[in-house]
């Protein structure tokens, strides 16, 4: 696995993203926003899944096109593009290949969380007194 | 250049009054052309580091005193179902020294609006669970003693058509997601400024 800036694996999250935030405000930003995201990002996805369940095309729209949102601002772009994906799905109201879909997110999440942790936990190592979060 | 303002450096007068007149005037600060180059394609927010660093009004490090000054008393209203974007807009807000008000739907703030709440600044995101952004714009243009309240969107689209249909509706600017902290505030500021702050 390739890793750069922040230890991160560039196929899974813009290293790029994450030193925009630290560079304005500071590793406190960077850590505050890593869990407001972890926070987050599950239930958008408990969203996106009861409403691919429940064949609710509408629902997974808006879950979907809010998980782009939060995902392109951490860096995680192939979730970004998973995301754009699900939401052109239901769009068009392709509902049997939303479930699908939406695992995939999910397993994409899986993967950015455990970059996001690592970073967290080097963050709270290297800058303890910074904790804004 | 002004014949005011080239009188004003004759005159030797200070750096801050010298820019308030120059702002005052439409002129733009090196970092906000800077900016709008980079949301163009012509250069990007790392060389815009590397090349002005502190010297034009941004300092990473520090809360944005000119900001602050600039932006005080102002009342701002970011609206956004994401908690990620309200959050990082607040964080962003504040290092500029502007305090702002958080809404994360757009229904509390039609509840407002209806009851006579005014803010020198909206900032609301376009989609959104129960009411988004296009309707608080519609509300706000539609009412005599809103009209005029400046209004930011926030949008994770990148579709042209619908671009010019918010500035259509009335939106003053469109800020795209994922937001760029640096631009962010530079807009944010624009709008306060062209707003009278």
């Amino acid at each position: 696995m390739a890793t750069t800036m922040h230890g991160v694996d560039p196929a899974i999250i813009e290293p790029r993203a994450l030193d925009t935030l630290v560079r304005f405000g500071g590793t406190g930003l960077l850590k505050s926003m890593i869990k407001v995201f972890l926070a987050d990002a599950p239930l958008r996805i408990a969203k996106a899944r009861d409403g691919a369940t429940a064949r609710d095309a509408g629902a997974v729209e808006r879950a979907m096109h809010a998980l782009k949102s939060s995902a392109g601002q951490m860096g995680a772009m192939h979730m970004v593009d998973l995301c754009a994906a699900g939401e052109s799905l239901a769009a068009r109201g392709q509902r049997d290949e939303l479930s699908a879909l939406v695992a995939e997110v999910e397993a994409e999440f899986e993967s950015a969380r455990d970059q996001l942790e690592r970073v967290l936990a080097d963050a709270m190592v290297t800058d303890p007194a910074a904790d804004s979060g | 250049m002004t014949p005011a303002i080239t009188a004003m450096i004759a005159k030797g007068a200070p750096a801050a009054e010298l820019q308030k007149a120059a702002l005052s005037y439409g002129m733009r600060t090196l970092r906000e052309v800077a900016l709008e180059r980079a949301a163009e394609g012509r250069t990007n927010v790392q060389e815009i580091e590397r090349v002005l660093g502190d010297a034009a009004g941004h300092a990473p490090a520090e809360p944005d005193e000119v900001g602050a000054s600039q932006a005080k008393e102002k009342r701002v209203l970011v609206v956004d179902d994401d908690p990620l974007i309200r959050h990082l807009a607040m964080a962003t807000l504040a290092r500029a020294g502007i305090t702002a008000e958080e809404e994360a739907d757009g229904a509390p703030v039609l509840k407002r609006l209806a009851a006579g709440e005014k803010w020198d600044l909206v900032i609301t995101d376009l989609h959104m669970d129960t009411v988004g952004g296009t309707e608080v714009l519609s509300a706000i243009r539609g009412a005599s003693g809103s009209m005029g309240m400046p209004v930011i969107v926030l949008t994770g689209s990148s579709d042209h058509d619908s671009e010019v249909a918010l500035i259509e509706a009335g939106a003053d600017d469109y800020i795209r997601k994922p937001i760029d902290p640096p631009r962010f505030t530079a807009r944010v500021k624009a709008a306060l400024r062209r707003a009278g702050g």
